[in-house]
C-alpha cells in the first residue's frame, strides 16, 4: 500500500453506524444535516485540513487563510454529500445517475470490442460502476483497492447484495491481471483508476498537473496497448441531491508494441492529467485525493 | 524448433526482455517476482503471446496460476492445450 494515503475512513464503525441509522430513518436529508456539523468539526481540525492543503493551494493559489478554509470546507462538504448519497442509494435505492454523452460508439469504439474505462476519484465515483453495470450492454469488471479494516460500506453492502459487477482487487498479482485481459478480449468493460498509485512498486510516470509534477500510474495504457482495446477517460460528477452524471472526457487509442518501459506511456498519462485538470478547474470541489499528490 | 526453445525466443522478443538471451532463462525458476521477475502486466503479454504463437488460451485465474509458474509449467500447459 502507498504510505502517503489511506483509503480508510476518518470515522469509526460507530460513527458510520449513526449515519446509516439516521439515513434509514430520515432518508438522505437527515444525513445531510448531521454531515454539516461533522464536516465543520473536521474542517476546524488542522490535521484534517492539511490532508487537502496541497490541492487547495494549487487549485486556489491566490486565496488567503480564511479563503482556503472555506475552499477546504466546501471540498469536504461535497465529499461528505457523495458518501451520504452512496449510503442512501444502498439503503433505499434512491439515486439517479445520468449518462450525458456516454456513448462510446460515437467516439469510434466498436461494439463487441473491449473498453477500458479510466476514471479518477471525482464526484460520486463509487456509484459510477454500480450504475454503469446496470445499464452497460456487456458485463463490467472493476479493479478496486480496499483496505481490510475499512468500515466504510459500498452501496450494495447496505442491501446485503453482491455488486452488479465483478471486482478484482488491485495488487492481487499476475493471475488476476489475466482475468482483466480476458474480460477485455470477451468485449467487456473494465474500470480502472488513473489518478492514484496504489502500490509504491507500481509503474508510473511523472506528468504536469495543476502547476506541479505528479506521478500517475501507466497500467491502464499498457493494458490497452497489449490487448488492443480503446480507453475512455470517464469522470463522475455529483449534480445534486441523489443525482450524478457520467461524462466521457476523452478516448485514447494506444498503439501496440510499446513495451514495458513507463516512459513509453508518458503521452497518454499526460493527456489523462490534462483532461483531469480541465475537469478539476470546472468542478474544484469534486476532486477527492486527500493527500499530497505533488510530494516527490 | 521445439516448443521450449520457441517459447523462450518469443518471450524475449515479445516481452521486451532486455539483456536476457533465450538460453539464459531457467526452466524451473519462477517467472514472476523472483526468477525472471516479470510483472503482472507481463502476464497479459504472456497470455497474448501464447495465443499468437501457440494457439493456446489462458482464460481464468486458475489456468494462469497453473501455467505461469515456470517455463516447465508453461511448456506442459501448451502441450496439454494446443489445438
Amino acid at each position: 500500500m502507498n504510505s502517503r494515503w489511506s483509503s480508510r475512513s476518518l470515522g469509526s464503525r460507530l460513527q458510520h453506524g449513526i449515519f446509516y441509522g439516521l439515513i434509514r430513518l430520515t432518508g438522505v436529508w437527515g444525513g445531510y444535516l448531521l454531515l454539516f456539523f461533522v464536516v465543520l468539526w473536521y474542517a476546524l481540525r488542522p490535521s484534517v485540513r492539511n490532508r487537502s492543503r496541497a490541492y487547495i493551494v494549487r487549485r486556489f493559489p491566490s486565496g488567503g487563510g480564511f479563503s482556503r478554509f472555506v475552499h477546504t470546507w466546501r471540498l469536504q462538504w461535497t465529499f461528505g454529500l457523495c458518501l451520504v448519497d452512496r449510503a442512501g442509494a444502498g439503503i433505499s435505492g434512491d439515486f439517479s445517475f445520468g449518462r450525458r454523452d456516454f456513448n462510446p460508439g460515437a467516439y469510434g469504439v466498436q461494439k463487441g470490442k473491449g473498453l477500458i474505462l479510466l476514471s479518477a476519484h471525482t464526484g460520486c465515483w463509487q456509484m459510477a460502476p454500480f450504475t454503469l453495470a446496470q445499464h452497460a450492454p456487456v458485463p463490467v469488471t472493476v479493479l478496486a483497492h480496499r483496505e481490510r479494516d475499512d468500515v466504510d460500506r459500498q452501496a450494495h453492502e447496505h442491501a446485503g447484495r453482491e455488486p452488479p459487477y465483478a471486482i478484482i482487487a488491485a495488487g492481487s498479482g499476475p493471475a488476476a491481471t489475466v482475468s482483466l485481459a480476458a474480460a477485455l478480449q470477451r468485449g467487456e468493460f473494465v474500470c480502472m483508476m488513473g489518478d492514484r498509485i496504489f502500490d509504491p512498486g507500481e509503474m508510473g510516470v511523472l506528468v504536469a498537473f495543476l502547476g506541479g509534477i505528479v506521478r500517475l500510474p501507466v497500467a491502464a495504457y499498457r493494458l490497452a496497448s497489449v490487448c488492443g482495446v480503446p480507453l475512455a477517460v470517464v469522470f463522475s460528477l455529483r449534480t445534486g441531491p441523489r443525482r450524478g452524471e457520467l461524462v466521457i472526457a476523452d478516448i485514447m487509442h494506444v498503439p501496440g508494441s510499446l513495451g514495458k518501459k513507463g516512459e513509453n506511456y508518458f503521452p497518454y498519462a499526460q493527456r489523462f492529467a490534462d483532461v483531469l485538470e480541465t475537469f478539476v478547474r470546472g468542478h474544484p470541489y469534486q476532486f477527492f485525493n486527500f493527500y499530497n499528490l505533488w510530494e516527490p | 524448433m521445439d516448443i521450449r526453445a520457441a517459447l523462450k525466443k518469443a518471450m524475449v522478443e515479445d516481452l521486451h526482455l532486455e539483456d536476457i538471451r533465450p538460453e539464459d532463462i531457467d526452466d524451473d525458476a519462477p517467472l514472476f517476482g523472483e526468477g525472471l521477475a516479470l510483472d503482472s502486466l507481463d502476464a497479459v503479454e504472456l497470455t497474448v503471446l501464447l495465443q499468437r504463437h501457440f494457439g493456446v488460451a489462458v482464460e481464468d485465474v486458475a489456468a494462469a496460476k497453473e501455467a505461469f509458474a515456470s517455463i516447465n509449467a508453461l511448456v506442459a500447459y501448451i502441450e496439454t492445450n494446443k489445438r
